[in-house]
């Protein structure tokens, strides 16, 4: 129960569009690459990789202002420090997916058959293991005390996609695709589980917010 | 008036200047509060909390021994300088204990000392620190509780945090005026030189000037030592200092609103169990207890002498 709630704040307003915002970046991420699966290297993949790429620089932009916002408003210094720390660690999730996606795009990469499937199971892991970091960024401005429950299943997601990454990368190189091409899909691989190790660098981040404040 | 209560408004003025920081200094170090409202405010409330309360503490002080106006003058001047020369050798040099030490000197070339009002004042002393601990020991797991029931999202805590920094900057205010007023003018009001308000009045205005004045400084060094620590944890040690020294307001004895923040931090520290205090620190607040009245007895036997 929250008896101060009267009012929304103006800061939680804020931070709400912004996670609209990456939700989306997101969603496109995720066209992206079932596009790309689906159609490998295409102007339809092409198109999406800018989707994604305009909707990080919006969520960029709203994140600016909310920075300006927290200078400009008097807050204790540790919520303004810890919402400027959220804010930016949250973002390294982002740039994370695209730059998935730009190595793709840049490098030509070709997804064999034999691997669609794993790799379609990895983004699902992964696109999970943020969509919780956004669901707990919101328990920070609804209820405390459920952060530590989502903050778990970020936990999981990222166990998974570990697992899920040595999977695919044994696989890689139990076929018989030249070297070259196995190290490019390896760093796919890697990059794209990234997503999930950065989600739980949010994650630790929401379990201290909150356990400070629980006192 | 006698111009010599110069020597108590300096003397207030100096205990403004520096024990301004005891209570806003987290707050307006970490620019929760802006420093100059910070010292209006505190310039409201100890004028105020000494109008209304500091009369407990003239009494007390009042009765150590006789007073004259030279006297009185002496013990200011005594325990200005022994809050200079401490400050300068950067002890936590405690106004209550100089002027107390200024009084004994004075008491001591007149043969006259009611040493059940002294025995009073240093039992109380002693209590400061302790009492803090106790409060903030009591306090922290207290307002914990009640924070994890209330259960606020991020900004509202952030706007609760705010108000209680400055609720309990407020309140700590209201205690020092209350509390210290008599160490300004408490010899004074003994000595027949103003009435029991002139000397709550003047006190009060000189503490709140030193504020106004020269605080910034002092609030800067003390705040950036408390910051480390959280917001709840500096509000729960200004709460706890604030009404130990409150409490010796009534009781009618001055005591130190440093001693006070230490033994509160002490407390918070016991609490989570860590340790936020060093040694050297307690080691210096009972040095300071011994060296602050013999310094201040030993300049006012001097200046008598003169």
């Amino acid at each position: 129960m929250d008896i101060f709630s009267g009012r929304k704040h103006k800061i939680a307003e804020m931070v709400e569009r912004y996670l609209v915002k990456i939700e989306e970046c997101m969603e496109n991420f995720k066209e992206s690459l079932s596009k790309y699966l689906e159609k490998g290297l295409s102007t339809e993949f092409d198109e999406l990789i800018e989707k994604t790429h305009i909707a990080e620089s919006l969520a960029d932009d709203i994140r600016r202002d909310i920075e300006r916002d927290l200078y400009e408003k008097s807050m204790i210094p540790e919520s303004r420090g810890d919402i400027l720390g959220l804010l930016e660690s949250t973002d390294k999730v982002l740039s994370k997916a695209q730059s998935v996606l730009y190595q793709i795009q840049t490098e030509f990469i070709q997804i064999p058959e034999f691997l669609k499937e794993d790799l379609r199971k990895l983004m699902s892991v992964n696109i999970e293991a943020f969509r919780k970091v956004v669901e707990g960024i919101r328990k920070l401005f609804e209820n405390l005390k459920e952060v530590r429950d989502i903050t778990n299943e970020i936990d999981k997601c990222e166990s998974s996609s570990d697992r899920l990454e040595r999977e695919i990368i044994k696989k890689i190189f139990q076929s018989d695709i030249n070297l070259g091409e196995k190290i490019l899909l390896k760093e796919v691989i890697i990059e794209t589980g990234s997503i999930s190790d950065l989600s739980q660098a949010v994650g630790d981040r929401l379990n201290i917010i909150a356990a400070k404040r629980l006192i | 008036m006698d111009p010599r209560i110069i020597g108590g408004i300096f003397l207030g003025w100096s205990l403004g200047a520096n024990d301004s920081a005891n209570v806003f200094g987290t707050a307006v170090s970490s620019f929760m509060v802006n420093y100059r409202i910070a010292t209006v405010l505190i310039a409201i409330f100890v004028l105020i909390g000494a109008l209304i309360e500091g009369g407990a503490g003239l009494e007390t002080l009042g009765a150590i021994t006789e007073q004259s106006f030279k006297t009185a003058f002496i013990i200011s001047i005594s325990a200005a300088l022994t809050v200079a020369i401490m400050t300068i050798f950067k002890f936590p040099v405690s106004t209550s204990q100089a002027v107390v030490g200024g009084i004994i000197g004075i008491g001591i070339l007149q043969k006259h000392i009611d040493f059940h009002s002294l025995y009073k004042v240093i039992i109380c002393w002693i209590g400061t620190p302790i009492g803090a601990i106790f409060f903030s020991m009591v306090l922290y797991p207290s307002f914990a509780f009640l924070f994890r029931k209330l259960n606020m999202h991020f900004l509202t805590y952030d706007k609760v945090m705010r108000f209680l920094l400055i609720l309990s900057g407020i309140y700590g205010a209201y205690s020092l005026g209350a509390n210290n007023v008599a160490n300004v003018t408490g010899v004074f009001y003994k000595s027949g030189m103003v009435n029991k308000f002139e000397a709550l009045l003047i006190g009060g205005l000189s503490i709140g000037f030193g504020a106004l004045t020269y605080s910034r400084n002092v609030m800067i060094t003390v705040g950036r030592k408390i910051i480390p620590m959280d917001a709840f944890s500096a509000f729960i040690s200004v709460l706890s200092e604030a009404i130990t020294v409150h409490i010796y307001a009534i009781i009618g004895v001055p005591v130190s609103t440093s001693q006070a923040l230490v033994g509160a931090i002490v407390g918070i520290g016991i609490v989570k169990g860590i340790r936020m205090v060093s040694g050297k620190t307690v080691l210096f607040i009972l040095l300071g207890w011994f060296l602050t009245p013999l310094l201040g007895a030993i300049f006012s036997l001097v200046l008598s002498s003169l």
